[in-house]
């Protein structure tokens, strides 16, 4: 079941409805945990045992770590919650790929292992609830978090299916007190919660479905397209994976918000980046957060002199890449971004004074973007081949092939940018932008309609799924 | 209470701005090719032809206006059947010509189907189906799931996809690139008017040489076992007339005579020399609720139909068949007419 299907629609408005008919706290974060555990099991019911499991360990573990008096206990226990989560998340994400990596080295070397691949099954989402739940025992155990005591609330932080499968990575700072208070109706931002739904309907629907044959032809074989072809082919990847992510995180926000809780942020105008660190303050922010605040910071941050920086931001990088994904592809994905970070660290400290103000803001936008869509060429590619000829293509202008793509689509990038520009202002507004209800009702009606008939039937799943 | 009231006109202004941005992009949607050919020929012609492939593939307009001694430097009677059309698509499409008001139009010859709910697989959410399920047909079509005789998870499947094939045409769902390209684009120019067959009067005959292959192949069947076609036409000589009409044949048919009547146009119903008599129509005709029934499933008026030089394969007469047929489908329309005259 995803955001855009019709039975999301049917799914969400009951409980929805029912959310706002219940009177008691306690009653609706039942139904709400009932309506999360049905939502996850539309998938595959067999892995919500994983999300209970989880759940239930890191519920015992947070008091655990909390009650106990010896560092030493309190430690022992924090490593059983991480070992039991991340645990999970090897042996069902990255048991395959270590297996087949393993045996690929040893090949090299002269042997011949044998080495059995297990095919597991990855579970939807359990990249994003096992980062929810190590964050809260991480948070118990440097006392910034006090434990839940009620198993409800955990379970609900845990499962809560707008965030369930794709995130935003929400803290349980974050969530864990609003579960306290009984949400009213007549608190809901109605017009803000509708239009950020429709905003991610429209890019998800509209903008990624629709651009992704184009994508998949090119990936599908780089090398017999042209470098004009790469150059639109490569951003189009950016703007569907942008589109389809963040428009997941905007249809997930506004879900909450229209429940009564609030999500945190998880784009913010990437694409506007000056450059690569700034990238990383707008893209998929919960992850970039969380990582910065359970990995980098704990491994010293930059706290150790230059060089343990670097290493830091580089292993950052490196493993954030691997979260995305059990390939080398997303390592070395992650470690590029990690050596621009590095670089641009360095660049910072050192860059001459001089600046051009008026085109400086355009340069930067730009080469960050194209800097992006070079990395994006890894994130995509099937193989490292094929990334080659992409990098070939975009970077540096040269491509054996000769299959084209029509100009007419940098019209479209520049329309999708402008409303990109145009998005990132709305969004820092001081003052909501208010309309009268009926107008706001009507036009809602009007863009909906458009965009039905602007979607794509088939629901292709959303790109962050698989992650 | 506000609140409530509050909630009420939103929802209501939401319908409204959704409802006309849908009408306005249904407006502008192309339609199917021999629908947009229809609006061309709309004030012109005077019969038309509705039906599967059997009207399609065997109703030769030429043959017909010549019989009838008409000139044929124009058309008159015109060919609007389309492969696998059931009575529901019938009477969709008959709205859609009666649609046009067109002046000249005094005859509508459709072909008598049976009732069925059933979709096939293969042709799920194309757009001629999704075409079909108005609101008015899909409630008709759902009521007679409901209420048949079938497994509850057959039912089920039935009521979701015809729901589903609706829901699409409601929301006109990734209708919007057809919608763009039909602007300011000659309607016709988008499709491939060989379906219109070789004289463009929607007529297109089953030929060897220009059959398809999955035609072909059901032309070396019957070639290779034609007993099946003799046995019937012996058969039916003993059948009787088909038994009762259920109440979702007579529905559907009194609202296409309703409609038809109402547009001054009178409705001519043909049964095509099938293997198997259709179960309802000649009752139709006893009770009345149908004027006119020309029943071609009678080996022994037309035992040309039931042999084997005359057939293309088990469900449809070659060429030669198909001349055969009309020629006498004309002269059968013109006793009609002319008791209409009386």
């Amino acid at each position: 079941m995803i955001f855009t299907e019709f039975r999301f629609l049917g799914f969400f408005l009951l409980v929805f409805g029912v959310h706002w008919l219940l009177r008691g706290l306690r009653a609706r974060k039942i139904w709400l945990l009932m309506a999360s555990y049905v939502f996850y099991a539309a998938w595959d019911w067999r892995f919500l045992s994983l999300i209970m499991g989880s759940t239930l360990v890191d519920y015992w573990a947070g008091m655990r770590i909390h009650d106990a008096s010896h560092e030493k206990s309190r430690k022992a226990w924090l490593r059983l919650s991480l070992v039991a989560n991340l645990g999970m998340l090897g042996f069902f994400k990255y048991c395959d790929f270590f297996l087949h990596s393993a045996a690929s080295l040893l090949q090299s070397v002269g042997f011949d292992p044998h080495l059995p691949t297990l095919g597991i099954i990855l579970p939807v989402g359990i990249s994003f609830f096992t980062f929810q739940t190590m964050s809260y025992s991480l948070d118990i155990y440097y006392r910034r978090l006090e434990p839940t005591r009620s198993l409800l609330d955990l379970s609900l932080f845990v499962g809560f299916f707008p965030q369930l499968v794709a995130g935003p990575i929400v803290r349980a700072s974050d969530f864990l007190p609003q579960l306290k208070r009984l949400p009213r109706f007549a608190d809901v931002s109605w017009q803000p919660a509708l239009f950020l739904f429709l905003c991610g309907f429209i890019k998800k629907a509209c903008i990624s479905d629709n651009l992704a044959p184009m994508v998949d032809g090119y990936f599908a074989d780089p090398s017999a397209w042209s470098v004009g072809a790469a150059w639109i082919a490569i951003p189009a990847y950016a703007v569907q994976i942008y589109c389809d992510f963040s428009g997941y995180s905007d249809m997930a926000i506004a879900c909450a918000a229209m429940l009564g809780y609030r999500l945190c942020l998880n784009f913010d105008g990437p694409y506007l980046a000056m450059d690569i660190r700034d990238f990383w303050r707008r893209w998929h922010i919960s992850l970039s957060t969380w990582l910065r605040d359970y990995l980098y910071i704990p491994l010293g941050g930059s706290r150790g002199g230059e060089w343990a920086t670097q290493r830091n931001l580089m292993l950052t990088m490196l493993l954030g890449g691997l979260w995305h994904g059990a390939s080398w592809n997303f390592v070395v994905w992650g470690g590029l971004h990690g050596v621009a970070l590095a670089l641009h660290r360095t660049w910072s400290k050192k860059k001459p004074s001089f600046s051009l103000p008026a085109i400086e803001p355009v340069v930067s936008i730009a080469f960050t973007f194209w800097f992006v869509c070079v990395c994006w060429i890894l994130f995509r590619a099937q193989n490292f081949a094929d990334a080659w000829h992409g990098i070939q293509a975009f970077a540096f202008l040269q491509s054996p092939g000769t299959q084209t793509l029509p100009l007419s689509w940098f019209l479209l990038f520049a329309v999708l940018y402008l409303a990109h520009m145009l998005a990132a202002k709305l969004r820092h507004r001081e003052q909501p932008l208010r309309v009268p209800n009926w107008a706001f009702a009507f036009a809602y009606g009007v863009l909906f309609a458009l965009s039905f008939a602007f979607m794509r039937v088939d629901h292709p799943p959303f790109i962050y799924f698989q992650f | 209470m506000r609140a409530l009231l509050r909630g009420v006109l939103g929802v209501a202004f939401f319908c409204c701005g959704f409802g006309l941005t849908a009408a306005w992009i249904h407006e502008g949607l192309p339609e199917r090719m021999k629908i947009t050919w229809f609006h061309r020929l709309a004030q012109d012609v005077d019969v038309v032809f509705l039906g599967s492939s059997h009207v399609y593939k065997q109703f030769d307009p030429l043959v017909f206006d010549q019989e009838r001694g008409i000139r044929n430097d124009s058309f008159h009677a015109i060919n609007m059947g389309a492969l696998g059309m059931s009575l529901t698509e019938e009477m969709y499409l008959l709205d859609r010509i009666l649609d046009e008001h067109p002046q000249q139009l005094e005859w509508v010859v459709v072909e008598a189907l049976p009732f069925s709910t059933e979709l096939q697989n293969e042709n799920d959410f194309g757009i001629r189906r999704i075409e079909w399920h108005d609101v008015a047909t899909t409630w008709l079509i759902l009521r007679a799931v409901w209420q048949e005789q079938r497994p509850w998870p057959e039912k089920w499947d039935l009521i979701r996809r015809h729901g589903e094939h609706c829901l699409h045409r409601l929301l006109n769902l990734a209708r919007g690139p057809d919608f763009l390209h039909a602007w300011g684009e000659d309607p016709l120019a988008a499709f491939d008017l060989s379906g219109l067959g070789p004289r463009g009067d929607g007529y297109l005959p089953l030929q060897l040489a220009t059959a398809s292959q999955r035609s072909r192949k059901m032309h070396k069947a019957f070639v290779q076992h034609p007993q099946q076609v003799l046995q019937a036409g012996s058969a039916l000589l003993q059948a009787g007339d088909g038994g009762a009409a259920d109440d979702f044949l007579r529905e559907t048919v009194r609202r296409m005579e309703a409609r038809a009547s109402a547009e001054g146009v009178g409705l001519i119903w043909w049964i095509h020399p099938n293997l198997e008599r259709i179960s309802g129509w000649r009752q139709l005709l006893a009770d009345g609720a149908i004027s006119h029934l020309l029943a071609y499933d009678d080996p022994a008026r037309f035992p040309e139909f039931y042999q084997v030089e005359w057939r293309f394969d088990r469900f449809h007469l070659n060429k030669k068949g198909s001349t055969l047929m009309t020629r006498a489908f004309a002269q059968d329309f013109l006793q009609i007419t002319g008791e209409k005259a009386q």
